[in-house]
């Protein structure tokens, strides 16, 4: 593979070190947005084709990054359209530490789960871009090619879907929607 | 719950050892060259071939370049493929899988609005009635509609930036807003990076700005000019922006002012913000004294002068938000809130001039989410709030523009609206009461709305408003006679 590597042109050397780079980051956005290590691969290996693509357009090689993550996030989202609706996990979130699935257990450990589900697509990205890729709002608005205000308006609106299914279910569960504070 | 709680739950998530990306990926990563060339057959290696012109034998001309890529393309060709791959190539040739060397880059393209929604209008790229896809088929938004970022009204012509799909900038131009040309400014400057500004004076002079990259990192600031929107030239004392990214610029009374920051190693907050003045837009000089810092500010001219507004260097009084006036652009005094309101209000994210002295914009409140209609009656010195009633949530409106009205010879202003769905609002008294006028059609926001007219006829005056482009915005009309969108 190095040997391959050596008699590649600069340019394809160039961008494999790039992708290399972001490689980790982007699998574990997709993994966390998705909530399945199987998208995440698949949505990263679409991307990094796509980005291959489209490198010869991509003028400033020092955003490669940003420029990435646009274009993984825009599978994320087609792929997240595409379920007919946010799937839902109905995951037994005490036992699921013992899934194999790195994603499907971070999120059910940290009770998100059936929050996330409330979300629609571009929420959903948001999100992700916000909490676990840690952007800023003002990044977020960068990477996706979108206004500040949108950004702003979607993760208002996230954030406050969430909070009322969390309501929602400690209400029909009993619990008080403190609990866990 | 509250949102607080919410937040350090959803950031649990990265608690403990992260998932690193499968060793299948990397391994993806490295043969991807190789893979795609081999499952494009002799057209994706001769696709790989064209890319890698720009980067082979630096200083050879390349025009030589491609007479010798000719040649190994012709000799794949004889290896084989036959009669239809030579269609193919001939198709590939007016549709390229990948963008022309720059040096043959075609200066003008046209650009044609196709609507796809009665409130709608898609730009579209095309060429010799072609489309053309700069190699971006399988990128995003396979419709490849022309993200306008921003624009500005020139002797009766609009004028945009448009980055066309991840990477290459240029001038957008229209005289009636339906059909564009596209002029790269890569041809200026093949060094560009990005354009971020664009500002016009009343004689159909234009500035823009921007920045490229240097290579080792550094990013320095880029202004160019045009008489008429078409022919371009770089600012003559281009050093003066040096290790500074180039974000706003605008004309005012007193002449053009511009602001950048660098993308240095300083903490964002306290980053500086410069500032730049010339009297034609093609000679610039650095000023100091600028009361803000940061990443971000936003800049207006007047009909007296120029409005900033940004993160303060220095504390205010208690009655004093962190909005700043100046006649001359070149020094600045702080305003006053008179009202009681100063200390809730942030920094301006919108502004627009009314006439007659009179500024309505949207103060970004302290939750970084929500903003707050303000106003001043006098050019900037003194501002109030706006109790806007129609919307069911004020705190959610994202831009405010304004539009003047030939229907009853006064101004309305328009506002756009976010919650679930996106809005277009507007008031006939100075925002005091508002009315939906676009509802679900109009979706997503804009990024910007500027007032441009005169559009068919002179009937109509043109909204445009930009947005993400993955979601198709695009052109709206806004009537003179009424508000109503065709």
């Amino acid at each position: 593979m190095e040997a391959a590597l050596a008699l590649a042109a600069p340019c394809e050397v160039t961008f494999i070190e790039l992708a290399e780079q972001v490689l980790d980051d982007g699998y574990r956005l997709a993994g966390y947005i998705l909530g399945d290590s199987t998208e995440a691969e698949d949505a990263v290996q679409e991307a990094l084709t796509r980005s291959w693509l489209a490198w010869p357009t991509l003028r400033d090689q020092s955003r490669f990054e940003p420029w990435f993550d646009r274009i993984l996030v825009n599978i994320c989202r087609d792929r997240l359209r595409k379920r007919k609706g946010v799937r839902v996990e109905e995951l037994n979130e005490e036992l699921a530490v013992y899934i194999d699935d790195p994603f499907k257990a971070s999120l059910a450990r940290a009770e998100v789960n059936s929050l996330l589900a409330v979300l629609n697509p571009d929420q959903r990205v948001v999100v992700g871009l916000r909490y676990w890729k840690d952007l800023s709002l003002q990044q977020i608005a960068d990477t996706l090619g979108i206004p500040l205000g949108t950004v702003q308006s979607r993760l208002h609106y996230a954030l406050r879907a969430m909070r009322e299914e969390a309501e929602r279910t400690a209400r029909a569960g009993g619990a008080s929607p403190e609990a866990g504070r | 719950m509250n949102e607080q709680d919410l937040e350090k739950r959803l950031r649990r998530v990265k608690d403990g050892p992260q998932p690193e990306a499968p060793q299948s990926l990397r391994t993806f990563v490295r043969q991807l060259p190789e893979t795609e060339a081999r499952r494009r057959g002799p057209l994706g290696a001769l696709r790989s071939l064209l890319s890698a012109v720009p980067s082979l034998a630096p200083g050879v001309p390349a025009a030589r370049k491609l007479q010798v890529v000719a040649a190994v393309a012709f000799a794949i060709l004889l290896s084989g493929v036959g009669a239809g791959l030579l269609v193919s190539l001939r198709q590939m040739q007016r549709q390229p899988l990948s963008p022309p060397p720059l040096e043959t880059a075609t200066p003008t393209q046209v650009v044609t609005p196709r609507r796809t929604t009665p409130n709608l209008s898609v730009l579209s790229l095309e060429t010799e009635g072609n489309p053309y896809w700069y190699g971006l088929t399988q990128i995003g938004n396979d419709d490849a509609a022309l993200p306008i970022e921003t624009a500005a009204l020139a002797r009766g012509a609009y004028i945009g930036i448009s980055e066309l799909p991840y990477g290459m900038n240029g001038i957008v131009r229209s005289d009636n807003g339906l059909t564009w040309d596209w002029s790269p400014l890569s041809e200026v400057d093949a060094g560009l990076g990005g354009l971020t500004s664009i500002a016009s004076d009343t004689t159909g002079r234009t500035v823009v700005v921007g920045w490229t990259s240097s290579g080792d990192g550094i990013k320095d600031g880029r202004a160019y000019y045009s008489a008429d929107g078409s022919a371009w030239s770089p600012a003559a004392n281009q050093a003066v922006f040096n290790g500074t990214v180039m974000r706003k610029v605008i004309h005012g009374p007193s002449g053009w002012v511009a602001l950048g920051w660098s993308e240095g190693s300083e903490a964002d907050a306290v980053r500086p913000v410069l500032e730049w003045v010339s009297s034609d837009g093609a000679t610039w000089t650095r000023v100091s004294g600028v009361p803000i810092r940061g990443t971000s500010a936003f800049l207006l001219a007047t009909a007296a002068g120029y409005v900033l507004s940004g993160s303060p260097i220095k504390t205010g009084d208690v009655d004093q938000p962190p909005f700043w006036y100046s006649i001359d652009g070149l020094t600045w005094e702080r305003a006053k809130a008179t009202d009681n309101t100063a200390q809730k209000l942030g920094p301006l994210e919108s502004l627009t001039a009314v006439g007659g002295g009179t500024l309505a914009g949207l103060s970004g409140l302290g939750d970084g989410m929500s903003t707050q209609l303000v106003e001043s009656t006098d050019g900037g010195r003194t501002w109030h709030e706006i109790q806007a009633q129609g919307f069911a949530n004020p705190a959610l409106v994202t831009q405010v523009a304004s539009l003047s009205m030939e229907m009853d010879n006064q101004r309305w202003l328009i506002a756009t609206y976010a919650d679930e769905r996106a809005r277009l609002y507007v008031s006939a008294d100075m925002g005091r009461t508002w009315e939906a006028v676009v509802g679900d059609a109009f979706n997503p926001v804009g990024d910007v709305l500027v007032e441009v007219g005169p559009g068919y006829g002179v009937s109509y005056r043109r909204v445009l408003a930009f947005g993400e482009p993955a979601e198709r915005l695009g052109v709206w009309l806004a009537s003179t006679q009424e508000i109503a969108w065709p």
